[in-house]
């Protein structure tokens, strides 16, 4: 068996996010141990009854987060969703979803190594990603359960608000971690 | 500290708790924190700041804000420092260091001086006109040294800016009366709020105009406004920030500043911000009088020398003349007397100015109505000025009643334009007002309102009025319902004016429009003797209006007299564009943080670390941070190459492909769909098959290549180039949603969820076995082109025969976080074996001998599939494709199309330099029939080898051919590109 | 800089879009039966009106979904956006 690793295990000394507070009034703490599905359909009504089998989840709308227990489903486009889950069942979701949208138009893909997760805290939140991102992130025109994909720092990101109004978990592709953590880092020295 | 002679002795809004010591052109001043650069020199006496742009005249400080155009400078040295900023709006800080522009060794001394002499000889267009032949770039250097502006910084600026988006119901722009007043009203009624002002402090011209608000100070009332701004919570308040561009759909770019001081965390912040309603608060700008030699230093703007005396107690002159069109010109005198600066005569070009003059007199001023200035006395500094009734000057040359003030200052006021720029540059539509003599708001674009005297409304009690019921009104618009009270008052004013365009023209002394740029009335009745008609020919002719400035001061005057001489109405001369910015803003301001390593965002790998650790040199491909080559102690760049193709050839490489893009394409019309992006078939694959594809753009131009896997019957991976990822994947999605909604696919983007690892060379295959696999890797069972999903050291793998060497190869794709283990244990097991990792530049010289393509290396935006060598797969084709009616057209058969060749040189030690070109005439050096696209030493084949697009050149192998570079001719032969292993033995292996 | 509603996302600013060009543009078909001068119609030649036009433009930064956008060309008013499955809004240039 081969080790898995995600993108912090190789963030060097000096560069590392994980060090929780990057400047006084931001928290990065990195997502771990949670698998990530993509689920695509082309027939709600089949993806919606699957999902409510396995893990009593309805799909949220547009722009909308839902979840329930370990299980967030985030909305990305008109016909796919991302499901957040405990890392162990991943495989095991996943199959079973697959089976259960074998008739339909349907794909089910294993996310949790394409997007790194972080969740950002701290009062100067909406300050710093607005410092890169031209939504308005403030607590009240980016209320619990909203999500958007935008682009944050130029890097394409999906952000939502787990609850709350001082956090917002961001994800981003594979790769763009170093990058957003040197932006980070730097925005937040203020 | 001893008071300067200067500085009033009391008053001002300046801290004399604390000096500041600065530098300008090398001499060294003291002044006050609250001062302007421009004022501090003021206070030191300091009359001359800045030579002329042509004639190199001394000048002065025309201003006391934006619209100066004699004071430009240059702050601070190095890498920091700022050119063309104007000494007016420089806030004076500890040690600053300012040097005058134009001039050398400094604008008090300047050896360029002789230039004014030669005036006569420098008309409008002189440039144009004189430095014609041989070729202006033969004089540029000269003439940039003579008339230019500051200097560029020596480096890198060290210093931080920053970005912010930024959105709100209502924006105020201009913390001036009328701002306020707008700010006030939108935020008491619920609007979230941005109140920006450039200035350090808010109140606009109340700070200097010692006027009454609500019966109070205005100044009282400014800092209760500021307080009740900075408490509420809607209301968010930005000062030493420009409004300097008003883009489409409400977007409005702020430039912060924070100063001079040397503790600054960043130096400027760029503003978008995007706000529902908009109230332009800009103010209105003092116009210049035009008559002869009002360029003087100690010519100034009657608003400016108020300002000076009032906000920083500064005594700019100590006998003043002051010359006006306007009532409101009769304000400075008033300002001005009891502050120790005697006023010599109010000269009042109107003939009958009617109250404003009664009341003058009566409070003792001498008032000359209906007399114009003929000429002003003294170049470095006013001496005097002579004026005359104007019924005189009509009379050429006449010297009768001709009456001498002796001054050392002169205070104009040509009345008052309104700043129109950001409402301009949001469409908004100008209307002359005759009354006013100035261009003024007229309809206006939605969600934008003018208050104030940017709308015209030039006295104090309608400014507050007007802002008030602005804010009021904006927010309104965004919904905001609670109640804004009542708007603050102000007693009423007079504000009458009559247009003063230029003096008659009396004499050959100049009278000057644009002070910036050198150009005067004579320069504008040339344009319009050579008859330039429009304004914005003029202006580019005479460059009036332009520079730093952008014409402030000077713009109406030059239309003014534009319509004087070429008997137009102003209304028909309209005005010149307004244009972004308003005022200037560095770079540094509009690059924010996309410098250095945050340019543009580079991915790494899942292997980046790795590559760290094993010495690789990175280089940018494709936006991915990818391993050029990997140093080896001790040897050199070339060196460490040759070894890496030594392995693979020889033993065995591992290569990073994880850029690669992977697109996975599932559902029952997958074949259908991937049979019309590839133009070779695709739905002939066999599930477990590979084949190698090109994707074509509607033109038939080759977009794309790579392989494209079948792992099942409705499951496709396609392979795509490395940068080409996400550019294919949205033409998938563009396809599949705007002309195939039908097909029953989807497309999901997974290049970051897997890793992958290409193992090539003759012992690729005793490497894999190394580690523990279900999959048969004999030949036999998983032959070359075949994909095989299973596990390899226990984690789910997909391993593809396939490869970009033309040696026996395995890519191995597992979820991106098990690549860096897999890569570790690979280079482990594989160590007696001697596995090497290679980067980039050793597998493009082992695909370049191999014969394979690279996308737009080798091809162009015009090569065709047919180019390459792929007519056979697209004859065995009968569907359609992407692309596929434009390889009918004649043009795509064109037998002298450019085609994929090997080029060899003669000499097999000469590496052609890739774009030397083949020519038809090497004695003439003349005719390209193509040029070499890649080329390099092959390791393998003991020579070097080339690839190029050459005329016809498909049917061209064994011709000889000339190869040009620089001067430089080699004979070669047109070859097969298939250099190495031409048969594919050791592919198939 | 534009400010595009998206109908999936809501409003968002320009650099999340890409420009798609004018619609409806039709794919003539099949390339056998298609003339050397209908396909360079359908390659190159648009309206470009000035005025009122109809263009699909695609959330790229965020739905990824292509939509139509009524925009003016003089102006750059945008009078209406919508989804691809919608009737194309009419326009009177």
């Amino acid at each position: 068996m081969l080790e898995h690793r995600t993108p912090f295990d190789s963030i060097r000394e000096g560069e590392d996010p994980g060090s929780a507070t990057i400047a006084r009034e931001l928290i990065v703490t990195p997502v771990r141990d949670k698998g990530l599905l993509l689920l695509q359909s082309a027939c709600l009504q089949a993806l919606q009854t699957a999902l409510e089998r396995e893990i009593g989840l309805r799909l949220p709308p547009a722009q909308q987060a839902s979840w329930h227990g370990p299980y967030v489903l985030l909305w990305q486009t008109p016909a796919q969703w991302l499901l957040q889950l405990p890392a162990r069942e991943c495989d095991s979701i996943g199959a079973a979803l697959s089976d259960r949208l074998a008739s339909a138009l349907a794909a089910i893909t294993d996310f949790s190594d394409a997007l790194v997760a972080l969740e950002v805290g701290g009062a100067g939140l909406a300050d710093v990603f607005m410092s890169g991102c031209s939504l308005d992130l403030r607590a009240d025109a980016f209320p619990p359960g909203r999500v958007a994909r935008t682009s944050l720092a130029d890097v394409p990101a999906i952000l939502w608000n787990p609850g709350g109004s001082d956090r917002i978990h961001c994800l981003i592709e594979r790769g763009f971690e170093t990058h957003l953590f040197a932006w980070l880092k730097g925005t937040a020295t203020r | 500290m001893r008071m300067s002679a200067h500085r009033l002795e009391s008053g001002g809004r300046i801290d004399r708790g604390r000096p500041l010591a600065f530098a300008f052109d090398g001499r060294r001043y003291e002044g006050f924190a609250g001062d302007t650069l421009a004022s501090a020199l003021l206070a030191n006496g300091v009359r001359i700041l800045g030579r002329s742009f042509k004639l190199h005249r001394p000048r002065g400080i025309l201003g006391a804000w934006g619209e100066e155009p004699n004071a430009i400078v240059q702050i601070g040295t190095g890498e920091t420092t700022v050119p063309n900023l104007k000494a007016t709006q420089v806030e004076l800080a500890e040690a600053l260091e300012a040097r005058s522009v134009n001039c050398w060794p400094s604008a008090r001394s300047d050896v360029f001086a002789f230039l004014k002499m030669f005036g006569p000889l420098m008309p409008a267009g002189f440039y144009y006109k004189t430095f014609k032949w041989p070729s202006w770039h033969w004089f540029e250097p000269t003439v940039r040294r003579a008339a230019g502006l500051g200097v560029a910084p020596t480096g890198a600026d060290p210093d931080r800016y920053e970005e912010r988006h930024e959105h709100c119901d209502v924006l105020v722009v201009g913390a001036g009366p009328a701002g306020l007043a707008a700010a006030l009203a939108a935020t008491r009624a619920g609007a979230r709020t941005v109140l920006a002002d450039d200035r350090p402090v808010l109140g606009g011209a109340l700070q200097w105009e010692e006027k009454t608000v609500d019966e109070r100070p205005a100044l009282e009332w400014v800092g209760e406004v500021e307080g009740e701004l900075r408490a509420a919570s809607n209301a968010r308040v930005l000062t030493r920030t420009t409004a300097f561009g008003c883009y489409d759909h409400h977007l409005v770019a702020l430039a912060e500043r924070f100063g001079e001081q040397t503790a600054r965390p960043i130096r400027e912040r760029l503003w978008h911000v995007r706000a529902e309603q908009v109230v332009l608060a800009t103010g209105a700008i003092e116009r210049q009088l035009v008559f002869p030699d009002n360029d003087v230093p100690g010519v100034m703007l009657a608003s400016a020398a108020r300002n000076y005396a009032v906000q920083y107690a500064v005594r700019p002159g100590r006998r003043a003349v002051l010359v006006t069109s306007t009532d409101s010109g009769y304000d400075a005198a008033e300002s001005l007397k009891p502050r120790g600066i005697a006023i010599e005569a109010i000269v009042d070009t109107r003939m009958d100015p009617g109250e404003v003059a009664a009341r003058a007199r009566r409070a003792g001023f001498a008032v000359r109505a209906g007399y114009v200035p003929v000429r002003v006395h003294g170049t470095r500094a006013v001496r005097a000025i002579d004026i005359q009734p104007l019924a005189e000057t009509l009379r050429a040359h006449s010297t009768g009643s001709l009456l001498r003030l002796e001054c050392d200052l002169v205070c104009v006021s040509g009345g008052w334009t309104p700043s129109v720029h950001l409402f301009s540059q949001a469409r908004g539509q100008l209307r002359y007002d005759a009354e006013r003599a100035a261009f003024v708001p007229g309809s206006g674009p939605k969600g934008f309102q003018c208050a104030g005297s940017a709308a015209g409304q030039f006295a104090l009690r309608e400014c507050l009025t007007d802002g008030f019921a602005a804010g009021r009104k904006a927010a309104k618009a965004t919904g905001a319902r609670s109640d804004a009270g009542i708007s603050p008052i102000a007693a009423p004013e007079r504000t009458a004016v009559a247009p003063f365009w230029a003096a008659p023209r009396h004499d050959h002394r100049k009278a000057w429009v644009d002070l910036q740029n050198d150009v005067t009335r004579a320069d504008l009745e040339l344009a319009a003797r050579e008859n330039l008609r429009s304004v914005e020919h003029v202006k580019r002719y005479t460059t009036t209006g332009m520079a730093v400035d952008q014409g402030k001061t000077s713009n109406m005057n030059a239309l003014g007299i534009l319509s004087d001489l070429t008997k137009t109405p102003i209304p028909q001369i309209g005005t010149t564009t307004f244009r972004p910015p308003y005022d200037p803003v560095t770079l540094g301001t509009l690059a924010a943080r996309h410098v250095g390593p945050l340019y543009r965002p580079l991915r790494r790998t899942p292997l980046d670390s790795q590559h760290s650790d094993q010495g690789a040199c990175f280089e940018d491909f494709g936006g991915w941070r990818r391993a050029a080559w990997y140093t080896s102690h001790g040897q050199s760049r070339e060196e460490c190459i040759r070894a890496e193709k030594r392995a693979a050839r020889g033993a065995v490489s591992l290569f990073d492909g994880s850029p690669l893009g992977k697109i996975e394409v599932r559902g029952p019309d997958a074949a259908v769909f991937l049979n019309r992006m590839y133009c070779n078939s695709m739905k002939t694959l066999p599930v477990g098959r590979v084949r190698y594809g090109i994707m074509l753009s509607e033109h038939g131009v080759i977009l794309d290549d790579g392989v494209c896997l079948r792992l099942a019957e409705d499951h496709f991976l396609v392979s795509t180039t490395s940068g080409g990822a996400d550019r294919i994947f949205s033409g998938f999605e563009e396809w599949l949603q705007c002309e195939w909604p039908d097909l029953r696919v989807l497309a999901t983007n997974v290049t970051c969820a897997w890793g992958n690892i290409a193992i090539a060379g003759p012992r690729a295959r005793e490497l894999l076995s190394l580690l523990s696999t279900d999959v048969d890797l004999d030949p036999k069972a998983f032959p070359h082109l075949s994909v095989r999903c299973g596990r390899l050291e226990n984690v789910p793998a997909r391993i593809a025969r396939v490869g970009f060497t033309g040696e026996l190869s395995f890519e191995i794709n597992v979820a991106a976080g098990y690549t860096a283990a897999l890569w570790e244990r690979l280079l482990e097991r594989g160590a007696p074996l001697g596995v090497r990792p290679i980067g980039i530049e050793a597998l493009q010289d082992l695909r370049t001998e191999k014969g394979y393509l690279h996308v737009g290396t080798d091809t162009d935006g015009r090569t065709l599939p047919t180019d390459i060598g792929m007519g056979e797969a697209l004859a065995k084709k009968s569907e359609d494709f992407v692309g596929r009616r434009s390889l009918e057209r004649a043009e795509a058969k064109r037998p002298d199309r450019l085609q994929l060749v090997g080029l060899s040189a003669d000499d097999p030690g000469t590496v052609l330099p890739v774009g030397a070109h083949v020519v038809a005439d090497p004695k003439a050096r003349l005719g390209s029939q193509g040029y070499v696209t890649s080329s390099c030493m092959s390791e393998a084949l003991g020579r070097t080898v080339a690839l190029g697009l050459v005329q016809g050149g498909r049917s061209r192998h064994g011709e000889s051919v000339a190869i040009y570079c620089n001067g430089r001719l080699w004979p070669a032969h047109i070859v097969s590109p298939q250099w190495y292993d031409p048969k594919g033995e050791r592919l198939n292996a | 800089m534009l400010r595009i509603s998206c109908p999936w996302c809501g409003p968002r600013d320009e650099p999340e879009f890409r420009w798609g060009g004018e619609v409806p543009v039709l794919r003539p078909g099949p390339p056998e039966a298609v003339s050397d001068s209908a396909w360079a119609q359908y390659l190159f030649v648009r309206d470009n009106p000035k005025g009122w036009v109809r263009e699909r433009w695609v959330h790229a930064f965020g739905c990824r979904q292509w939509l139509i956008v009524v925009r003016n060309t003089v102006t750059h008013e945008i009078r209406a956006t919508a989804r691809l499955t919608e009737p194309l809004p009419e326009v009177t240039p």
